[in-house]
């Protein structure tokens, strides 16, 4: 069983097929899959257990959008009624012109395509899935709207969770460490708010780290010692 | 690039049905599990080409030909003749046969039944060399799909060696380098009588011989080619879904009973073809 | 076959000094490749491909999408310098034929219905051929597929076995292939216990299909550990000095 064991350096990692428990003991959580009373890994990740819920968290993955999601788009195309966007998932979101603003919008004035220039990075929130259509985000809501300025880091979709942390404290070590903001997406993409190559290059060292050794115990204590410069 | 293919939806209750009767021993149109539709094949079928059989097996319908020439042989057999299998699955016959390039499916039966020939040795290539490494007869096999019911690939192998065991071929007189066509014939002799078993399975259940609505609701067939003394010469899944190691040695058995069978019925037609 | 060759030494060994039931060496790299979701690098004997994965991805014109699940597409290729003669750099018929026995194989090994109306592209692109290309392709495309983070129902290896001159030999090379009697390839997931590749060209009596088969799943076994062993050492992280 893979138990959190904390005296092991590395957590084990599982590959699909590889066997991770046994059904009588666990509830099968997210990749994994049952064969009468076995559970198997269906991606390459490391076994997380809580409560009787058995998880294999992948090391690498895609966007699957949940309603809720604060995502990060690039505008891909305008539509009629809104805005193709891609959110870095195997569907492209829609943004109709509805969720665009609080504010009324006078289409005889602004075109479709001038509100929203291809390529434009805004920050939203999905707001529907369905099987039968595109994801539908929105921009309204505080701290939702078009990123002008700042820089955009991307990262595994599984790792956005680690990169945030428990309560959010890995982000703000880094936020603390450096003094400068950054925006998460569930998407896998990070705005960092500052255009200083220095602080960039720094994060984007800290983003390699835990898309490498997320499944190593301490990573908190690794990432703080990496961005005070520090050897571990 | 290969697609994962579209087929049409089977209704629910066709497909409990189906499944129901399977438990029972039963299949749709009345058949047991292991039995073939009627088959009927008429030899001759076309006079312009040198060999030909219609093959009907229930409402699969597939005309084979056979058309003879002469040509250079490949460079790494030059003492062999040439036989290329070709398989059309005319629009005709089935509003999912399209016009246009062969299909992966067109490619890959005519690809199975050569093997089913060629891996047999039903035709000694090796008889139709006329010059070594200059002149060798060329075997063309045009299998005609004319209406589609399902298991396209026993049928057009049982067409294909028909149409063969009926060809005949131009006698040429060598002069030197240089040939010259006579106007007498021989008869194109089979060494061996190949027949295919297909299997169509729906999950530990299996049928043989399946006919179009079998084969859609199935989760993917096993064609095996067997020769005249029980040995086997071409086999083929197609499609997905997978087969337990065990479930695969179960069909060996199976084919060979199966082929003894439809080989006696098949190829009756072909002995008293002078 | 117009001259016969002999594919055994006198000692009983192949002629690249194998026993019957030898693989040949075999190394496996995944994520090879920067742009593809997921890559994987395979040599067996001479052998050397690559295979990538794209997706999934919103599958377009949307017409070729399944409501239900996601679809794949596969293309197994040949580079022209591949072969001794050059080939044709256009599909072959053996080419489309592979691709679509290669989807076959990889269609029920992946959680497809977790993406419905996605596509995952799947390219198998063979640089050196020497024999069990579709098989050695099939094994690192099933490395690429897990490399993209796309869920699948464990990890399938392929392997071909057959005969050459009366005795079932494993992992047969291009000249076994050519010369011997019989080839049968041959996919295995020893995870849900299902062959998903089958194939047969060639004569081979009963008894003989049972032992090929028996050394077939063998030798898959041994490459499933291979697939593991790579995937593992892909995603686990280098010692850091210090």
């Amino acid at each position: 069983m893979y138990q959190g064991n904390e005296q092991q350096k590395q957590r084990p990692i599982v590959v699909p097929g590889e066997p991770v428990g046994e059904s009588r003991f666990y509830i099968p959580g997210s990749n994994t899959l049952k064969i009468s009373d076995r559970m198997f890994a269906t991606t390459v990740g490391i076994v997380r257990v809580d409560g009787k819920r058995l998880d294999v968290i992948s090391l690498k993955s895609f966007y699957q959008p949940k309603i809720g999601d604060l995502v990060i788009g690039i505008v891909k195309e305008p539509n009629i009624g809104g805005w193709t966007v891609d959110i870095n998932s195997p569907f492209l979101a829609f943004l109709p012109l509805s969720e665009y603003s609080e504010k009324r919008i006078r289409l005889s004035r602004d075109s479709i395509g001038r509100i929203l220039e291809i390529g434009t990075v805004i920050t939203g929130v999905i707001k529907d899935v369905s099987i039968f259509s595109s994801p539908v985000i929105t921009m309204k809501g505080k701290g939702l709207g078009i990123v002008s300025s700042g820089t955009l880091l991307n990262i595994t979709a599984s790792k956005v969770p680690r990169i945030i942390g428990k309560k959010g404290s890995m982000l703000s070590v880094i936020e603390r460490m450096t003094g400068v903001k950054l925006t998460v997406g569930q998407n896998g993409r990070i705005i960092v708010h500052t255009e200083d190559s220095n602080i960039v290059a720094k994060i984007r060292e800290v983003i390699e780290m835990v898309e490498r050794e997320s499944h190593i115990y301490g990573l908190t204590e690794r990432v703080e010692a990496l961005l005070a410069g520090r050897k571990l | 690039m290969s697609i994962t293919e579209q087929r049409p939806i089977i209704s629910k209750l066709e497909k409990q049905e189906l499944y129901r009767l399977l438990a029972e021993g039963k299949r749709v149109d009345g058949r047991g599990l292991l039995q073939y539709r009627n088959l009927n094949v008429q030899l001759n079928y076309i006079e312009k080409a040198e060999g030909s059989a219609l093959v009907e097996l229930g409402n699969t319908k597939i005309l084979a030909a056979v058309k003879v020439g002469v040509a250079l042989p490949f460079a790494d057999t030059p003492n062999e003749g040439i036989l290329i299998v070709n398989a059309e699955l005319v629009p005709l016959a089935s509003p999912v046969f399209e016009p246009g390039p062969p299909s992966e499916e067109s490619i890959s039966l005519a690809r199975y039944v050569d093997r089913s020939i060629r891996e047999s040795k039903a035709v000694d290539l090796s008889s139709l060399c006329i010059i070594p490494g200059r002149s060798v007869y060329s075997l063309y096999v045009d299998l005609y799909i004319l209406d589609y019911d399902g298991n396209l690939i026993d049928a057009s192998v049982i067409a294909s060696v028909n149409a063969l065991g009926t060809t005949k071929l131009p006698k040429y007189s060598v002069e030197g380098q240089s040939i010259k066509k006579l106007d007498e014939y021989f008869k194109l002799e089979l060494k061996d009588l190949p027949v295919s078993i297909t299997y169509a399975f729906f999950g530990d259940k299996y049928v043989v011989d399946p006919c179009l609505n079998e084969e859609y609701a199935s989760d993917f067939t096993i064609s095996m080619t067997v020769k005249s003394d029980d040995r086997f010469c071409a086999i083929q899944k197609n499609g997905g879904g997978m087969i337990s190691p065990r479930g695969f040695l179960e069909l060996l058995d199976k084919s060979i009973a199966l082929g003894k069978e439809l080989r006696s019925i098949a190829y009756s037609k072909l002995s008293g073809n002078g | 076959m117009s001259e016969k060759i002999s594919l055994f030494k006198e000692d009983g060994r192949r002629l690249d000094d194998r026993a019957p039931d030898e693989l040949r060496p075999i190394k496996i790299k995944v994520g090879v490749l920067s742009n593809a979701q997921g890559s994987a690098y395979i040599e067996q004997g001479k052998n050397k491909i690559l295979a990538a994965v794209y997706g999934p991805k919103e599958a377009l014109p949307k017409h070729i999408s399944l409501p239900d699940r996601c679809i794949l597409r596969c293309r197994y290729h040949m580079a022209p310098f591949s072969t001794p003669e050059r080939k044709s750099p256009a599909p072959s018929r053996r080419e489309i034929e592979l691709s679509m026995v290669i989807r076959n194989a990889l269609e029920p090994l992946v959680m497809t219905s977790l993406f419905p109306r996605t596509v995952i592209d799947i390219f198998i692109e063979v640089l050196q051929a020497d024999g069990g290309t579709r098989c050695a392709g099939l094994t690192a495309a099933v490395l690429a597929l897990a490399d993209a983070g796309i869920p699948l129902k464990g990890l399938t290896a392929a392997c071909a076995v057959g005969k050459a001159d009366g005795k079932v030999i494993v992992d047969l090379n291009d000249l076994e292939d050519k010369y011997g009697e019989a080839d049968m390839p041959i996919a295995y997931n020893p995870t849900l216990d299902g062959i998903t590749l089958l194939q047969m060209d060639g004569i081979m009596s009963k008894e003989e299909i049972e032992q090929a088969l028996s050394l077939a799943i063998t030798a898959t076994q041994k490459i499933h550990k291979m697939q593991v062993e790579a995937l593992k050492e892909r995603f686990s992280v280098p010692r850091r000095e210090g």
